[in-house]
């Protein structure tokens, strides 16, 4: 018989102090849920364990929880085969009642706040007529159970729940908007409670149990129709001209974008070249990213593969990843397609990206206009430069955590290539964060708001969180693959005022210094 | 000890689709509402049933029509159905989808953009409107959200523990707040009883948590009457693999849909027990096939059969008509079923037997101001209930209850509540919270799941019946002896304990009933009376309390439209 270790986030109002845990040995079954553990403890040891559930078959949605702080349904996460301990706590964002149990009242205000409800223009004593497409349009964002995990693990809710849309209510909205009978403006209600401050982390689709894709069918659908009516707020809007008028969102002049290589041996792109260096607007403009940009640049350079590459320079333009999850899918298509029209004159067929934004836009984005290209994320390349032994690497003596970009992580699947370069560097000890993988927090830096700056004010912003999980867990240095997260984290360790204690790098930073 | 006092004209007690439909409907007319549930909102079993909800729109078969949803249900519940409440329901349907769809349910559609409906168990026109295999969700969420539209007043994991009365009139009620574990005492003028079932008191169930028949029992203790007790359905289909899913709900609606039901040696084994209609047979003939089958030895490696959908139809049809039942076996079993066979049992699942209705102009009890709706009440179903009869059934119980609740409050005033009553039923309440020693409610629990599972199951004799019963008699006395630790705040233990009489009490009751009824009808069968027998049984068994003791007797069956006799 096989235990399983299942530790216990304990608080009972009436007579603790504070939350504390208290480990249970449950014995494994082949096929049993975190729910057959709970229900285990309180059948065998202590019967006044609280925790919500009702179904236990995972369509209710009452029974969610923090397992190994990943937020799920106790009743359908599956307890694996050699799984020697867990940690279930309850949903952090909500105060405790008892245990896990947590009180939601906060949602109830939100949503009736919300009007989460068919409004009808005149009732009819008829059945309706409706097409079967029609329905089948929102019949995915009308599967939600409210079980809460989207707002649970939304950073930005997390941060400033007056400032934002929470995802459950986004998803309602756009619900609603989809449905044939509803009158209301809702579009107009999800911008005016927050719809825009959203950084596109995706944490809500990846912990849905009902594997409704909340971001891309409900809140970046209602971003687009806002977009539609001109209904942005006026910090997005700056993005957005900007980015049409000057090719970037700072409004900088275009002749200045090649400037970040002056002094380098990175050149321009000529016809022939094996591989372009596609840089990015935050790269190429921001003066902590340009350091990045560098490095992984000069690493190309000094690589023992002879790789002949180069960039656009002046010539380069947004990738358009940020102008797509804002909303405006007119500008985007037009900067795919001018971008896809460039790279084929110079007849580029391989690219690799600094930034996980260009590389999820011309990855998944482009092909629909026509681009096809084989995309590479900077770390990807970098892996396998290592693994051929075309770089030479020196010590490096550091205790590193990783912190996983959304746009690298939970968009693309890849976890591993950053992890693979950083073990494989002679010195560095590789620790993990709590929220790791497809459980990483967002820096808070996407969908524009490195730029916009929507939680900016608050002291517990994203970035300031993932700061202070970096520093609990030892590390020296936070690494990051993504010079969004780079700025975005840069900024928080000095609002923090840990610049004594970590430093922030970007992986090419780290590679470019021992690389000889 | 101290308690909340709120006060209230109509409680309903139960959120789920039959008391939110009536809370829906009280609130036409001007009183005051308080729903109350044990869990929160859009949480309550009508949220995972599956397949449909039964309509003579007649958008598939025009030729369909309120007479033959009639005598399909009549049919079904083997003659012991109350007629008038049938007729009733079957004329409402219609309109209640309308009221669905205007609440904001969106059914799935007929290629001119009708409302769609299927084909369902034992009905001889397809009459069930559904929405994939979800129909129980969208219409829980249309629901909660018409509810929240008109703003009504609600509490939520509020346990009501006793109803109160004056001489016969209702008074109010006592209930736990389960997360203060504060006591609260109701007033009211009418109650809607909207409990549901009580699955739990068998080990395998597709019931939640709480459904723990706490209903039947606060309306016997203060003079309703029950009815059918013995009738408890056995959904052919429950998933048997892995542990810890054994029970959940596979929709008749995989059958419906052209699913096959397959044994070890692969054959369509229901060619045995119902040639004509095969699979999509009455509930309690699948049932009773599949355990014939299992017992048999002609079952597979985890004690169940094979329901096999893949090989009937396309992939893209299974992902369109049954998403959940896709995503479940994904989910749970790691069962793909567009390509395999899945793996099911009979699992307890419906209680046909419930609360009386006395009279069927105003869906009263014996008991003044007391409305029960939903599961909870007895009449539509008889001896077995066809699928898609009991989504359809809260909401034409609903809105009945509501309607008279509200016609009846309107002409009341407020009766006082009995201070000693109450304070009796706190200490009552308060008593496994201060025994030191004792026995663990979970343990009475699992004891009297196995009991009800291995004695008063889907087949049943006199033997098993009498053991059965000894063995809740049993349990009675222990059931006095129980302790709970910890405090009152959220503490689930205690609810285990308050729960447990209840359950014992619906557990006699339906045993007692089963002892009685000395034939097989529906979905009570007894191997020592296997046939039907019109002659002597064309009756329903009532309990009712007499001198603080379980009293059974039978009342004729009310015929208004079809009498078996005469068919036959």
């Amino acid at each position: 018989m096989e235990y399983i270790t299942f530790k216990v986030q304990r608080f009972d109002p009436e007579k603790d102090t504070a939350p504390h845990f208290e480990e249970y040995k449950v014995p494994f079954t082949r096929g049993m849920r975190i729910l057959d553990g709970l229900n285990y403890i309180h059948d065998n040891y202590d019967g006044s364990l609280a925790y919500r559930w009702v179904c236990r078959a995972g369509q209710c949605g009452s029974c969610a929880v923090e397992i190994d702080r990943k937020v799920g349904l106790a009743c359908k996460t599956e307890v694996k085969e050699g799984t020697k301990e867990v940690t279930l706590q309850p949903l952090y964002i909500f105060s405790i009642i008892k245990d896990l149990v947590v009180d939601i009242d906060k949602i109830w205000n939100e949503l009736s706040s919300i009007k989460p409800y068919v409004e009808r223009e005149t009732y009819s004593k008829e059945f309706e007529i409706v097409h079967q497409e029609k329905i089948m349009d929102a019949r995915e964002l009308r599967q939600c159970i409210e079980c809460w995990s989207c707002v649970a693990s939304c950073p930005v809710t997390r941060v400033a729940w007056d400032k934002t849309m929470v995802p459950l209510a986004g998803e309602k909205m756009a619900m609603l908007d989809a449905h044939t009978g509803d009158i209301l403006d809702r579009i107009g209600m999800a911008v005016k409670y927050g719809l825009y401050a959203c950084t596109v982390c995706r944490a809500c689709t990846e912990v849905c149990p009902q594997e409704i894709d909340i971001l891309g069918k409900a809140l970046l659908k209602l971003r687009s129709r806002a977009v539609e009516r001109s209904l942005v707020s006026p910090k997005t809007r700056d993005f957005l001209e900007n980015v049409n008028l000057r090719g970037n969102p700072y409004g900088e002049a275009r002749m200045k974008r090649g400037k970040w290589a002056e002094e380098t041996e990175i050149r321009r792109y000529e016809k022939g070249d094996e591989l372009l260096y596609y840089v990015g607007c935050v790269g190429s403009y921001d003066t902590r990213a340009q350091v990045a940009a560098r490095a992984f640049g000069n690493i190309l350079c000094k690589c023992g593969a002879n790789i002949s590459f180069g960039i656009l320079s002046d010539e380069e333009s947004c990738d358009g990843n940020e102008v797509n999850n804002l909303g405006e899918e007119g500008l985007f298509q037009e900067l795919a397609e001018e971008n896809i029209q460039k790279f084929k004159d110079l007849g580029i067929k391989k690219i690799v990206t600094l930034s996980p934004h260009s590389y999820n836009a011309i990855k998944n984005d482009y092909p629909e206009f026509g681009g096809d290209f084989e995309v590479y994320h900077y770390t990807q390349l970098l892996r396998d430069l290592i693994k051929d032994e075309k770089l030479d690497l020196s010590k490096f003596d550091a205790k590193v955590a990783y912190h996983d970009s959304c746009f690298l992580g939970r968009y693309n699947n890849e976890y591993d290539a950053p992890r693979e370069i950083l073990n494989a560097i002679p010195g560095i000890e590789l620790v993990e964060m709590e929220r790791n993988r497809e459980n990483s927090l967002c820096c808070g830096g996407g969908g524009g708001n490195f730029y916009t700056d929507f939680l900016g004010e608050y002291k517990d912003s994203p970035a300031r969180i993932r700061i202070r999980e970096a520093y609990d867990v030892g590390a020296s240095i936070l690494a990051v693959a993504c010079p969004i997260c780079l700025t975005m984290l840069e900024d928080a360790l000095k609002v923090e005022g840990l610049e004594e204690k970590m430093a922030i790098k970007d992986i090419s930073e780290i590679v470019n210094e021992i690389c000889i | 000890m101290k308690y909340k006092v709120v006060t209230t004209d109509i409680l309903i007690i139960g959120n789920g689709g039959a008391g939110i439909r009536a809370a829906i409907e009280a609130n036409e007319y001007n009183v005051k509402i308080l729903l109350v549930g044990t869990s929160m909102p859009g949480k309550a079993h009508t949220v995972m049933a599956e397949g449909g909800i039964n309509a003579a729109l007649g958008n598939v078969h025009p030729e369909d029509s309120w007479e033959v949803h009639f005598e399909d249900t009549i049919k079904e519940g083997v003659y012991i159905n109350n007629q008038k409440m049938v007729e009733a329901f079957a004329k409402d349907m219609p309109e209640r989808i309308h009221d669905l769809e205007e609440y904001g349910a969106v059914f799935d559609r007929t290629p001119d953009g009708k409302i769609a409906q299927r084909r369902f168990g034992a009905q001889s026109y397809w009459r069930t409107c559904y929405i994939g295999d979800v129909t129980g969700h969208e219409m829980l969420m249309a629901l909660t959200e018409a509810n929240r539209k008109r703003d009504i007043q609600h509490m939520d994991e509020v346990m009501v523990t006793k109803i109160l009365t004056k001489g016969n009139n209702i008074s109010g009620a006592v209930g736990i707040d389960l997360i203060t574990g504060e006591f609260i005492v109701f007033r009211a003028k009418s109650i809607i009883l909207a409990t549901g079932g009580t699955g739990r008191i068998y080990k395998v169930t597709t019931n939640p948590k709480e459904a723990c028949g706490c209903g039947y029992a606060m309306a016997y203790e203060v003079g309703a009457e029950l009815m059918d007790m013995e009738m408890f359905q056995f959904h052919p289909t429950g998933m048997v693999y892995p542990e810890s899913a054994r029970g959940i709900l596979v929709t008749e609606a995989v059958r419906g849909d052209g699913g096959i039901l397959l044994n070890s040696k692969n054959e369509r084994f229901m060619e045995r027990y119902d040639p004509e209609r095969m699979e999509v047979s009455a509930r309690d003939i699948v049932a009773r096939s599949i355990y014939s089958e299992i017992q048999a030895g002609r079952g597979f490696e985890h004690g169940g059969i094979h329901l096999d959908i893949a090989s009937q139809k396309s992939p893209e049809f299974i992902l369109d008509k049954l998403p959940r039942m896709v995503k479940q076996f994904k989910d749970f079993a790691n069962v793909d079923i567009t390509k395999e066979p899945m793996e099911v049992a009979p699992t307890a699942h419906y209680y046909m037997g419930g609360i009386k209705v006395r009279t069927e102009d105003n869906m009263s009890t014996t008991v003044n101001g007391l409305f029960p709706c939903g599961e909870a009440q007895c009449g539509i179903h008889g001896a077995n209930r066809l699928g898609g009869n009991s989504l359809a059934e809260t909401q034409v119980s609903g809105q009945r209850a509501g309607k008279y609740a509200a016609i009846f409050s309107l002409k009341k005033e407020l009766e006082d509540i009995d201070e000693e009553e109450i304070e009796n039923e706190i200490e009552k309440l308060l008593e496994p919270l201060n025994r030191k020693d004792g026995i663990k409610p979970q343990e009475i629990k699992k004891e009297m799941q196995e009991n009800m599972w291995a004695n008063v199951g889907i087949v049943r004799d006199e033997d098993k019946l009498r053991k059965g019963l000894e063995k809740i008699e049993a349990l009675e006395r222990k059931s006095e002896e129980i302790c709970v630790d910890g405090g009152r705040t959220y503490n689930l233990e205690w609810i285990d304990a308050i729960e447990i009489p209840y359950m014992l009490f619906v557990c006699k009751s339906l045993v007692m009933s089963a002892l009685e009824r000395k034939e097989s009808r529906g979905a009570h069968f007894r191997s020592d009376y296997p046939d039907r027998d019109d002659e002597n049984w064309l009756v329903n068994i009532n309990v009712r309390e007499e001198d603080g003791k379980m009293k059974l007797y039978k009342t004729p069956v009310s015929i208004t439209r079809i009498d078996p006799r005469e068919a036959r």
